[in-house]
């Protein structure tokens, strides 16, 4: 059967296309959004997910790596392990502000006699030190880009985020209080928008922070992983001070600390993009409509109902939506390449969810916008046609 | 067999002191393969009776029958389907769908009416009317003649029991307008469809069984009609009256009587309808 709203539409295709513009670029809002958020809602609990261990123990009531501190004698590391029957590794997780350049902006190197300390000027930024157990790489980080997988001493593994953005690579240096590390390796997915975490072996880090005694977590190996849930329980009831969670239940917690201070903005920004949208193919099917009511009103004579009409208006909506929806997915495919290439801290993901969630609120959209016109439609007297 | 029935239909548009009766107490039956043509002055009620019988207007008062059923309090759901299974509609502008072709104008009818393979039919019709050549032209690349073939071929194309024709050769000139009449007689004749249509074209008055005479929302006896013999208005015997050499005259304004009375030799004489 020929299609009235197709042929309508390709009758008139600078308006087509515009209006399919519109619904692309409303799409394209949507989708980088979405896609920003699953990004670092992801980098958030992917650290945790991926450390190798099945328990993470924090200070008592201590809930996240973020916001939340967490100090743990080292003692502890024992009394966990046997409790746990698994194996027990100590974590230091801290940020701080580390020196990425010397005050005149060039690249910091080392040499006897060079002022250090947190006094000193030059460009600093915010990273999460993790010190961690090089030998059974319990809490290291899971891929490596470049360089070595195990950080020597003196030496830290960066973000290749992080990297970019100060212009540093393998073998620049960087100062963390007064202690000058050399990078030796890069791994990604470690930016979390407000720091970056940076990889280093365990007692190092502890020697950076001037604190011997403590852990801020300790990670638990076990056997047979399955008994995560028992085994925190019983570790949270036998040992004092301390709280034992599953790592998912950890990783989880840590994620939505962050991603519930973006969810807010992101839906609303998704509801602007997607009313914009619905506004754009809304004005274009209401317009043409009132262009074509007199068409519409001799399909009406002839015998069409007011179902049959209103279909046709969905269709053309749906045609807008489609085409947008496509070119949308194209546009979101460049936005994405060329952003995180020119502005390295922004980073998007896109999943089978994030793709459905598009096409519903785009189905959605065609939904709405032919609504606009049907009030119209169903008032068209056919009578009307007879008037020349 | 009477395929449309007519009785004592009214139709009144507004209400109390601004209320206008368009139709009033019209009484008016179709045969099946009857061409019945309704005459008479703009504003007569012609178009709005042509919209009762089709299904398009409820009358306020009297009833409509097409084929015995009666339509005339059907809902708005209901009468789509009246309409496509057994009218037909030719309009004066035409009325195709600008961005279909000729072949897709009858082909959606033919589909609206649930025909299965509606191309085919809408071909079969195109063809038959002498569009085989023309049926993926948009109307804009077609003549008139040529578009309101398309027309009736799309009024034709469910095959229905009467057809109603409004003005159907007034976009057209003298030739494709008598292509046009004979259409419709061709209609009515050969294919047994009654056909009722309104016109101001005397033309049709050659192919028509009955002339109606329309004028004021009522039929009036077409032998005191007489043409106004500068204008060519069909019209009452009535006000505007001059005798010219024993002969009577008659016109529907002073203006066309003083332009008689001042250029009497160039003007025929006046005929009874």
């Amino acid at each position: 059967m020929v299609s009235i709203a197709r042929k309508n539409l390709f009758a008139e295709k600078p308006r087509f296309l515009v209006t399919s513009l519109g619904v692309a670029f409303s799409v394209l809002l949507i989708l980088f959004l979405l896609g920003i958020y699953t990004a670092f809602s992801n980098m958030a609990t992917s650290y945790l997910k991926s450390t190798g261990a099945d328990i993470i123990v924090a200070q008592k009531g201590a809930k996240s790596m973020t916001h939340t501190f967490s100090i743990l004698d080292k003692n502890k590391i024992g009394l966990v392990e046997s409790i746990s029957g698994g194996e027990a590794y100590g974590l230091v997780a801290r940020t701080t502000n580390v020196l990425v350049t010397e005050e005149d902006g060039t690249k910091i190197v080392d040499f006897p006699g060079r002022k250090k300390g947190e006094n000193i000027k030059g460009k600093k930024a915010q990273v999460s030190i993790i010190g961690f157990d090089i030998n059974s790489y319990i809490g290291g980080p899971k891929v490596i880009l470049a360089g070595a997988a195990s950080p020597g001493d003196g030496e830290i593994i960066v973000d290749k985020v992080f990297a970019r953005q100060n212009d540093l690579w393998i073998g620049d240096q960087i100062e963390v209080f007064d202690k000058v590390l050399t990078i030796s390796g890069i791994t990604e997915k470690q930016n979390v928008l407000i720091y970056s975490r940076g990889f280093m072996e365990l007692s190092e880090a502890k020697e950076i922070f001037r604190d011997r005694n403590s852990v801020n977590f300790i990670l638990v190996k076990l056997a047979d992983p399955s008994q995560a849930k028992t085994i925190a329980d019983r570790l949270d009831k036998q040992i004092d001070g301390i709280s034992a969670y599953e790592t998912n239940e950890f990783a989880k917690m840590n994620g939505e600390e962050i991603t519930n201070n973006f969810l807010p903005i992101i839906l609303v920004i998704t509801i602007i993009g997607f009313l914009t949208g619905a506004v754009v193919v809304g004005l274009t099917i209401y317009t043409s409509t009132l262009e074509k009511i007199r068409e519409y009103g001799v399909l009406k004579a002839i015998g069409a109902t007011n179902k049959q009409l209103f279909f046709i208006v969905l269709e053309q909506a749906l045609w807008f939506c489609g085409v947008g929806l496509i070119a949308g997915l194209f546009l979101t495919w460049i936005v994405t390449s060329v952003a995180t290439e020119v502005v390295p801290v922004i980073m998007a993901e896109y999943n089978l969810s994030i793709y459905m969630i598009v096409v519903a609120l785009t189905l959605l959209m065609s939904i709405l916008a032919s609504f606009v016109p049907i009030k119209r439609i169903s008032g068209i007297d056919p009578a009307t046609i007879f008037k020349s | 067999m009477m395929i449309l029935d007519l009785h004592k239909v009214k139709k009144v548009f507004g209400i109390g002191e601004t209320a206008v009766t368009a139709v009033n107490d019209i009484d008016l039956e179709v045969k099946k393969g009857e061409i019945v043509l309704i005459m008479g002055p703009s504003g007569s009620g012609k178009t709005t009776l042509l919209s009762i019988a089709g299904g398009i207007l409820h009358p306020t008062e009297g009833e409509v029958k097409i084929k015995g059923k009666n339509i005339t309090r059907l809902s708005e759901e209901e009468l789509p389907k009246v309409r496509l299974e057994n009218i037909g509609f030719i309009f004066q502008s035409f009325n195709l769908l600008a961005s279909l072709t000729a072949l897709e104008n009858v082909e959606v009818a033919a589909w609206l009416g649930g025909n299965k393979d509606a191309a085919k039919k809408a071909a079969e019709v195109l063809s038959v009317l002498g569009l085989k050549d023309r049926l993926n032209n948009l109307p804009a690349d077609l003549s008139g003649g040529e578009k309101q073939r398309v027309a009736i071929a799309r009024a034709l194309v469910n095959d229905p029991e009467i057809v109603l024709a409004d003005e159907p050769t007034a976009n057209l000139d003298s030739k494709m307008g008598h292509e046009v009449v004979m259409q419709l007689k061709k209609i009515a004749k050969d294919h047994n469809k009654s056909v009722l249509i309104v016109s101001h074209d005397n033309r049709i008055r050659d192919i028509a069984d009955r002339v109606l005479w329309l004028e004021d929302g009522k039929f009036k006896e077409l032998a005191k009609m007489v043409i106004d013999p500068v204008c060519g208005m069909s019209i009452e015997k009535r006000d505007y009256k001059y005798l010219y050499k024993d002969k009577e005259f008659y016109f529907c304004s002073p203006g066309c009587m003083k332009e008689f009375k001042g250029n009497v030799d160039q003007y025929p004489n006046t005929s009874t309808l």
